[in-house]
């Protein structure tokens, strides 16, 4: 191994320590904002440790604001949409990565260059869109519209994951009598279950954190997301910091909580050059 | 029979595709050519290319122009800056918990734009930000700044949330590339007494320049089209300050009802995005094709 002078080690392990605060600190702040007492917030100087802690916003966000139902619409509309959307690039993935097809490349590229298109043009004719078809002011126009965004980007998520899978097990399936439908779905598809769960994940955060769609097409209250319920918050009245980072912090709890588990895949997700924020 | 099935595996990505995302893109430009207040939609009437006229003489068109092109490449120098040393950090030392370590500092990837932006919105709060107390107690300032609501600061308040988010992608993608560089190379330039300087710039630098160039490309497009940050953190003042061309494109629809010069100023943004997606792609293959799929 390399021998480490003790200064090297020192900027290193300072460089690291700094990156990790840079990192966590404004996450820690929205959460201690989220336990201190109101009158606690707005004190100068400012106040680093609440000095009673309290859940007395939690309890605000969930009796006195819609938030629980704008949480249960966002893990409908999110959780529906990231199904919708894995059917659909697991049938594609797999086409790409079993098939040597005229327009195979045509399609790779494609899918990647929709990667690249300007999302926030397509608000403009998808209302239109939406409201011919009368889903506007309805989960479905998110649905249809987080399925759509995800698949080009998953669809070549699961070409990799499928590439990554013996073809052999599927041809003796066939040899068997299965048809291709079935070796798909009875070998394929178990086989390539990590590569599933994390496809799905990273259509459920996208599909979550969105907000510029939702906030467009939806104007009755019972049928907000969660982002666009907060961004009311801000909008609507003075802000209220504490209740607002509670909300935050719900928020940001399930996308974490799935960050944990696909973060491994993350560096295959990025290098495809395809992860959105 | 056989031959037909991967188009009919393809069917209906192709479909969900064609139909959502090309076919209203294709629509934006024939909107673009019409008088279209939301308000008012059964009067739409042909006006060819006036929009784009107006938009010339625009002068909020041109600021917000600039305004992106602040944007994208303050947020992305840091970005890659920072990303870079965070990835050569990692890749230099091997500690226990590093596993743990590289989670939580890849950790900002999850926050949604909308959330960052609050975040960072109470961070820089003019009256009990976080922010201001720090450069208060340091001594760096003499009385609280609301960086938000200053025209000087606005767009670099939202450029500093926006290096926060990015940082993790570049530090993700240049280290991947730094993870596979073998390791005998190191072992010959040592063995030539190269100093670690020397390697850095004879080793390291020359195999992770086709990550470097592609990420930064990617990262381009992707902050030039990105509004939900700066939408909500500042709503882009104050007075257009802080409003960059996604943003605005989004806020002609949005608050305008102004559908037809929202789609004019789509367009434009799709030129730009599409000019880049060709260097991309130009890029892509001249170093191969393993680099982007």
């Amino acid at each position: 191994m390399i021998r480490m002078h003790p200064m090297r080690r020192l900027i290193q392990f300072t460089g690291l320590c700094a990156f990790f605060v840079f990192a966590v600190f404004p996450v820690y702040w929205m959460v201690v904002t989220s336990l201190t007492p109101a009158q606690d917030l707005f004190v100068w100087p400012l106040r680093y440790f609440p000095s009673a802690p309290t859940l007395e916003h939690y309890a605000e966000v969930f009796l006195r604001t819609d938030i629980p139902r704008f949480f249960t619409n966002s893990l409908t509309v999110a959780s529906l949409a990231s199904a919708c959307t894995l059917t659909v690039s697991v049938l594609g993935g797999y086409a790409l990565a079993r098939y040597r097809f005229r327009g195979r490349q045509a399609t790779l590229l494609v899918f990647l260059s929709t990667q690249m298109m300007p999302v926030v043009v397509l608000i403009v004719p998808l209302f239109i869109i939406f409201r011919m078809l009368g889903l506007l002011d309805t989960l479905y126009s998110l649905m249809i519209i987080y399925t759509v965004l995800n698949i080009p980007f998953c669809t070549l998520m699961m070409q990799g994951f499928f590439a990554g899978v013996p073809s052999e097990l599927e041809e003796a399936a066939m040899v068997d009598g299965c048809n291709r439908m079935g070796a798909i779905l009875r070998v394929a598809v178990p086989l390539a279950r990590p590569g599933l769960i994390a496809t799905f994940l990273f259509a459920f955060i996208g599909a979550w954190n969105e907000l510029l769609f939702a906030v467009m097409f939806l104007n009755t209250e019972s049928t907000f997301t969660l982002p666009v319920g907060l961004y009311n918050f801000i909008s609507k009245y003075d802000v209220h910091w504490g209740r607002m980072m509670a909300g935050a912090t719900l928020a940001l709890l399930p996308a974490l909580a799935v960050f944990a588990f696909v973060q491994r895949y993350m560096v295959r997700g990025l290098a495809l050059g395809a992860v959105k924020g | 029979m056989k031959k037909a099935d991967p188009y009919l595996l393809l069917a209906p990505a192709y479909l969900l595709i064609a139909g959502f995302l090309f076919y209203p893109m294709a629509t934006v430009f024939l909107l673009s050519l019409r008088e279209y207040q939301l308000m008012d939609p059964l009067n739409t009437p042909f006006v060819g290319l006036d929009q784009y006229a107006f938009m010339l003489g625009d002068e909020y068109f041109w600021r917000s122009l600039w305004n992106s092109v602040v944007w994208v490449v303050v947020s992305l120098f840091f970005q890659f800056l920072l990303g870079f040393c965070l990835a050569l950090l990692l890749n230099s030392t091997r500690f226990r918990g590093r596993g743990i370590f590289q989670a939580v500092v890849f950790a900002p990837w999850a926050v949604s734009g909308f959330l960052i932006a609050i975040i960072w919105a109470w961070l820089l709060n003019g009256e009990f930000g976080l922010v201001n107390d720090l450069l208060i107690r340091a001594g760096l300032l003499d009385q609280k700044v609301g960086f938000l609501s200053r025209e000087e600061t606005a767009l670099l308040a939202c450029v500093l949330a926006n290096i926060w988010f990015g940082v993790t992608f570049f530090a993700v993608m240049l280290f991947a590339a730094l993870q596979a560089i073998p390791p005998s190379l190191y072992e010959a330039a040592d063995m030539d007494g190269a100093t670690a300087w020397q390697s850095f710039w004879r080793v390291t630098a020359p195999m992770v320049k086709t990550a470097i160039v592609i990420t930064i490309l990617l990262r381009a497009i992707w902050i030039f089209n990105w509004a939900d940050l700066i939408w909500v953190m500042t709503g882009g003042g104050p007075a257009g300050a802080s409003r960059t061309l996604a943003l605005y494109v989004f806020q002609k629809a949005f608050l305008g009802l102004d559908f037809g010069y929202s789609a004019a100023l789509g367009v434009a943004l799709t030129v730009v995005s599409l000019a880049f997606t060709a260097v991309f792609l130009r890029v892509t293959r001249f170093y191969g094709d393993e680099a982007a799929i």
